[in-house]
């Protein structure tokens, strides 16, 4: 009687299992489908991906190596959202990145403000491989 | 992606890998499920902390590094082995610096210790050959390496059979290209260098899709600005495919007319018909131009592997066409493709940032694919594009990309982006900036 409960049990878990799965994975080799993957474990945070945009000119997790470009690490979230927000609006000059600033929500610099502000000051761990092997880099 | 099969578990041996997979696949048709694979992968002796997928990454550059590196920074789990030929990394951007005498290429290469030391599995080798269904890559040492997802980032090749002579001049070397940062960078500088006042430079720009739009026209201003302080008598003729300037067209044009008046010969709509290296010279627009220094930027489609995958499925045969959203390639499952090897959509230039940005859309879709989660339906890239018109002044162009429902297409946000109102003196700082930001975001 246990065994069979356990058994039922276990039969419930992968019938669960499978919808689950079907539900949230491709299925056979068609293109992805298109879901929400923001706050799911093991998806990375959209806002993650929306501040990795910035990475290119601010560094990754926006501590900088180029000296003109600021580093956002560790900047107040409060005062970064409002500077982008003043950007995307016009009511701040900039030479490129009230530019760039447009192509975002408000939603969405704010988020990206949360994640800076979280982000650590301080070097890049791997910042050295940023100078050249003329350099003396690595 | 729910095959939960450890690598460090399955053969990596052909017949068993695919046997395996093939189980799998089988597995999971019948509806086994998250649950079902897992429990299989338990059953095959998946031992605790081994990685949940292999991703492996054809090419190191701007696209590839970029992928490896993300993937790793945001889901340590995932096994990534990256498959570059060179032992160095050289950067195409600011190497039109290199030709103008303001930089060495040895300062714009960099080692892939930034990427081992973050575990991706670095191997110097070259793939020759993809297996899309057993889902395995062949590698030019003689080994193979199986994979749950692809990331080919090849770049691009050159087409030399579209033009008689283009193949033979490269090949013995009377013409160059200098349009892959390396050997030929360096070699045309000698040239220039060697070159007598008086002397002619000729260019000749194919036509788009090519790498790198505004490529050529800050080559332009670089020999130019050479010429100006060294060879003050010397010219300039450039030939160009295209009908104008392909990128920040009045920019170039005013930097061309203001800082080098009367030295730059720019004849557009006139694609190169004929090339004769031993004469040392070419046939465009139906008029024959000599040259002292000769630079054929010849016409390009994706990397070789890519279209031995399979993955070139653009009208011309040239491209690899994508699903923006997760740079899944349109013709092969499980396979994805970044950077001047994909069709580009819409308004998007083939540059080093955008392969940046694609790569890093790409890892968060494979790790939501890995984890068993629908990718991200928003995803934004940017591009952010300098270009040095003399030794100290930049001009810039900017965008941003994203799904557009209405049009069904990955397209510029329209208000968003733009070009830099005029060239600014300052900028070459802010050039470098970007430069060594975007090789620490690839590199480590």
């Amino acid at each position: 009687m246990q065994q069979t409960k356990i058994g039922l049990g276990l039969l419930a878990l992968l019938v669960l299992g499978s919808l689950l799965a079907l539900l949230l994975t491709r299925s056979g080799d068609g293109p992805l489908a298109m879901g929400d993957g923001a706050g799911r474990p093991g998806a990375v945070p959209v806002e993650k991906t929306l501040a990795a945009s910035c990475a290119a000119c601010h560094g990754a997790d926006g501590r900088t190596v180029g000296m003109e470009v600021p580093s956002l690490a560790g900047m107040p979230e409060v005062e970064l959202a409002e500077r982008l927000r003043a950007l995307a609006a016009g009511d701040q000059a900039g030479r490129l990145m009230h530019q760039l600033v447009k192509g975002y929500t408000d939603e969405e610099l704010e988020a990206i403000a949360r994640v800076f502000a979280a982000a650590e000051e301080g070097a890049e761990d791997g910042a050295a491989a940023t100078r050249s092997e003329a350099e003396g880099g690595q | 992606m729910t095959r939960g099969g450890s690598p460090a578990s399955r053969s990596r041996g052909v017949s068993r890998g695919h046997d395996r997979r093939g189980f799998l696949r089988l597995a999971a048709r019948a509806g086994a499920g998250a649950v079902g694979v897992g429990l299989l992968g338990g059953l095959a002796g998946c031992s605790p902390g081994a990685a949940k997928a292999r991703v492996v990454v054809l090419g190191g550059g701007f696209g590839g590094a970029t992928a490896a590196r993300y993937l790793r920074r945001w889901d340590p789990g995932i096994e990534v082995v990256l498959v570059e030929r060179n032992e160095r990394f050289t950067s195409c951007p600011m190497s039109n610096l290199v030709i103008g005498g303001h930089r060495r290429l040895d300062q714009l290469q960099y080692g892939y210790g930034g990427l081992s030391a973050l575990g991706v599995d670095v191997r110097h080798d070259e793939a020759t050959a993809v297996y899309p269904h057993q889902h395995l890559v062949r590698l030019a040492s003689g080994g193979s390496l199986s994979y749950d997802r692809l990331v080919v980032s090849p770049g691009v090749d050159f087409v030399v059979d579209d033009v008689p002579g283009c193949e033979a001049g490269l090949e013995v070397g009377r013409i160059l290209h200098a349009w892959k940062a390396g050997p030929q960078t360096t070699a045309l500088r000698e040239r220039l260098e060697a070159m007598p006042d008086g002397g002619v430079f000729v260019l000749s720009i194919p036509p788009a899709p090519y790498r790198c739009p505004p490529g050529p026209y800050e080559r332009v201003c670089q020999v130019a600005d050479y010429f100006r302080r060294a060879k003050p008598d010397s010219r300039i003729v450039v030939v160009d495919a295209n009908p104008e300037i392909v990128s920040k067209g009045a920019l170039f044009q005013g930097a061309w007319e203001t800082l080098y008046p009367g030295m730059i010969d720019y004849r557009p709509g006139q694609p190169v018909t004929r090339i004769d290296g031993d004469a040392m010279l070419l046939e465009a627009g139906g008029e024959i131009v000599r040259g002292d220094v000769i630079n054929v930027i010849p016409p390009q489609r994706a990397g070789e592997i890519a279209r031995r995958a399979g993955l070139t499925s653009s009208a011309d045969g040239r491209w690899c066409g994508v699903e923006w959203r997760t740079l899944e390639s349109l013709a092969v499952p499980d396979v994805h493709v970044l950077g001047d090897a994909t069709e580009s959509a819409v308004g998007m230039p083939k540059s080093g940032h955008m392969a940046n940005a694609q790569a890093k859309v790409c890892a968060a879709a494979i790790i939501a694919a890995v984890n068993g989660h629908p990718p991200d339906p928003d995803p934004v890239m940017t591009n952010t594009c300098f270009s040095f018109v003399s030794a100290e002044e930049v001009i810039h162009v900017s965008s941003v990309h994203r799904w557009d429902a209405s049009s069904f297409e990955f397209a510029p946000v329209t208000g968003a982006g733009g070009l830099s109102p005029e060239r600014y003196p300052a900028g070459a700082e802010h050039a470098w900036s970007w430069a060594r930001n975007i090789w620490a975001d690839m590199l480590g």
